[in-house]
């Protein structure tokens, strides 16, 4: 036993009365230590001198006068003090709830609601509280959703686009695309609708575009580029969400293409008078059988098509030239029959009767060879639509575009909002007429002869392209 | 002198007090009216103005009693504690209202040596300066080697019950008083009696 131990028994049996000595007589080994100590503590206990009888009685008699004069608290005054225990407890609750309420009626409030300016606020606190990367992604969906919202409202009320607006709507974007790179499996439903929120935001851009300050319009088409990036990504994560690791990282987005279901309208432009052949659209059927060998040129890489939206054919307007560095014509793209599908191998119908512009774009890349890689995936496509038609880049009417290289595989998967051949073209694409500048350069942004380029008179649908000025 | 309760007992006790009871309330006077006093005599040093504070801490403790709520098992203790804080108020509450505490020690030590013999009152004298040098020697020590000796020799608590008051565990507490009780010796045994430095 130790001296702590050995001391504290003997303290504890004097206490009851033991005699110094007999504790001292139980730990022999500790005795002489044990002594001075446990003398100490005699003189503790008995240093101070007894309390007199005179003021031992006076303090009890004063102890029992103050348990009468204090007076039985009435169950009055005990409800009150327990109320006002309670006060900051039911107080907090209370504030507590009615934040609750108020953030869920933010939550669901629309655009012009009094409530509405909270929403953001509310739904960006959610966020910060979610940790799952998918839950994550889909949570900046819907603040990039309430982004456009309010731009539109903003719109709609000023004529103007909020800048942070804008900023808030790019960003979400991209960190819900960021957010799906790290989830352990992306949900395809919010892939999806990234795909269609980055299309939607840069559709309305498109439309409002002409009424933007000029300062605006410059930083247009930055975003807009920079929205067509991420719902390839998007694309290429609904194909594989293995693809979206590359987002992250920087790399360049997969190389895609942009799935384009034929057009079911006849083409017929009604005025063209500078239209020396029809706008072609050489389509390919998705088949995952199909050999590469069997596509008709142009062999070029498409670059950027926009999906179909609206069923106007006629202002489709598709690359006619083949943008090998060669200068070479064109093969003659074809027009596809309306209605009809061609197969992969078929011989396009529609043979321009116009030579193949002899400046060619510099842009192209060395191999545009836009063929189905072996390594492609048709079986996602297979399982959207049951023959998609695959529309070889329709760089259209600009030629100084950069083909895109993630448009130009068709391996990969038809997009998802267009999965149906028989789909319109988008309405987002180039006016021929304004992009097609005559030059006589050879560099990318040589373009074809006037004359190449389909003019149709009809309200034209743009074709995309990386350059092209689409906001107009 | 010592008595005895129970931690069950003091619940009783405890909940009989907070209802005003008068015999719950002397009943608590006569368990802890001299660990009280003898408490107080050590931070002040005189018997009456001790017995006038302790007077004034149980009339605090009618006051203050519904406001004292711990855990059933730990009630002697935990009381105790209290009890022991509400006196080391009062002391420091007189204190601060008048500092005369010397002057105090001073006039009660030639009353208690006028009326003795020669003999009588320089024994009388002696125990004093032993106490007042115990005193001082506990004024030595460190907050709470001194507060482990209050406990244990002043509130009579067992070292299990000190541990619980103190919120240490048992064998901190065997240590402390041991290293409490070694310094105290060694203040009263050296030549300049309780004149060392903070052990």
């Amino acid at each position: 036993m130790t001296l702590d131990e050995a001391l504290n028994d003997c303290l504890e049996r004097m206490r009851r009365g033991e005699s110094l000595d007999a504790c001292l007589a139980r730990y022999p080994q500790h005795a002489a230590d044990l002594e001075p100590l446990l003398r100490v503590g005699q003189m503790l206990r008995a240093a101070p001198p007894a309390i007199s009888a005179e003021a031992f009685s006076r303090g009890r008699t004063q102890l029992r006068d103050a348990a009468l004069a204090a007076p039985s608290v009435p169950w009055e005054r005990r409800l009150g003090r327990t109320l006002r225990g309670l006060a900051l407890p039911l107080g907090l609750a209370v504030a507590m709830l009615a934040m609750v309420l108020i953030a869920a009626a933010a939550w669901r409030s629309a655009p012009g609601e009094p409530l509405h300016p909270l929403q953001r606020l509310v739904q960006t606190a959610a966020l910060r509280l979610t940790t799952d990367p998918a839950a994550r992604a889909a949570q900046h969906l819907a603040l990039a959703e309430l982004g456009l919202a309010d731009m539109k409202t903003g719109w709609a009320d000023s004529q103007e686009i909020d800048p942070d607006s804008l900023s808030r709507f790019v960003g979400d974007i991209d960190s819900a695309l960021a957010e799906l790179s790290r989830a352990a499996s992306p949900s395809p439903t919010t892939l999806q609708g990234l795909v269609s929120l980055a299309y939607e935001g840069r559709a309305w851009l498109l439309s409002v575009a002409e009424g933007l300050p000029a300062g605006q319009q410059a930083a247009l088409p930055a975003i807009a580029q920079r929205l067509m990036a991420m719902e390839g990504w998007a694309q290429a994560g609904l194909v594989d969400p293995a693809n979206l690791l590359g987002y992250v990282s920087g790399k360049e987005p997969p190389a895609l293409p942009t799935f384009i279901p034929a057009a079911t309208a006849s083409p017929t432009p009604t005025r063209s008078p500078a239209l020396t052949r029809e706008p072609a659209t050489v389509t390919v059927t998705a088949n995952p059988a199909a050999t590469p060998a069997g596509r008709p040129s142009p062999t070029t890489t498409p670059t950027f098509a926009p999906p179909p939206s609206t069923p106007s054919p006629t202002a489709t307007v598709t690359r006619q030239g083949t943008p090998q560095p060669t200068g070479a014509p064109v093969e003659p793209p074809q027009t596809p029959t309306p209605g009809e599908t061609p197969e992969p191998d078929d011989t396009p119908t529609a043979v321009p009767e116009t030579p193949a512009p002899t400046r060619t774009p510099t842009s192209p890349p060395a191999t545009p060879t836009p063929l189905p890689s072996p390594s492609a995936t048709p079986t996602a496509a297979a399982t959207r639509t049951a023959t998609p038609t695959w529309t070889p880049i329709p760089n259209t009417a600009t030629p100084t575009a950069t083909p895109r290289p993630n448009t130009a595989t068709p391996t990969a998967s038809p997009r998802p909002d267009t999965p149906t051949p028989t789909a319109s073209p988008r309405p987002i694409t180039a006016t021929p007429t304004r992009t097609a500048e005559p030059t006589e350069t050879e560099e990318a942004t040589a373009t074809p002869e006037p004359s190449q380029t389909a003019e149709p008179t009809e309200p034209p649908e743009e074709t995309e392209t990386p350059d092209a000025r689409w906001w107009r | 002198m010592q008595d005895v309760c129970t931690d069950q007992e003091m619940v009783q006790l405890l909940e009989r007090a907070r209802r005003r009871d008068a015999v719950a309330l002397d009943r608590l006077y006569l368990l802890y009216i001299d660990k009280v006093y003898r408490y107080i005599w050590y931070r002040v040093g005189d018997q009456a103005l001790a017995e006038d504070l302790a007077m004034d801490v149980f009339v605090r403790l009618v006051e203050n009693i519904a406001r004292f709520r711990v855990p059933s098992e730990q009630q002697v203790a935990a009381f105790s504690a209290w009890l022991f804080r509400i006196a080391g108020n009062r002391v420091t509450d007189h204190y601060r209202r008048q500092a005369r505490a010397d002057r105090f020690r001073e006039k009660r030590m030639s009353e208690l040596a006028s009326g003795d013999t020669e003999e009588q009152g320089q024994n009388r004298l002696e125990r004093l300066a032993d106490r007042d040098e115990l005193r001082q020697a506990m004024e030595e020590l460190n907050e709470n080697q001194r507060q482990v000796l209050y406990y244990r020799f002043v509130a009579d608590l067992s070292s299990a019950q000190t541990a619980r008051a103190m919120k240490k565990s048992e064998g901190a507490v065997k240590a402390l008083q041991h290293r409490a009780l070694e310094n105290l010796r060694r203040l009263l045994s050296s030549p300049s009696k309780g004149q060392g430095s903070k052990a």
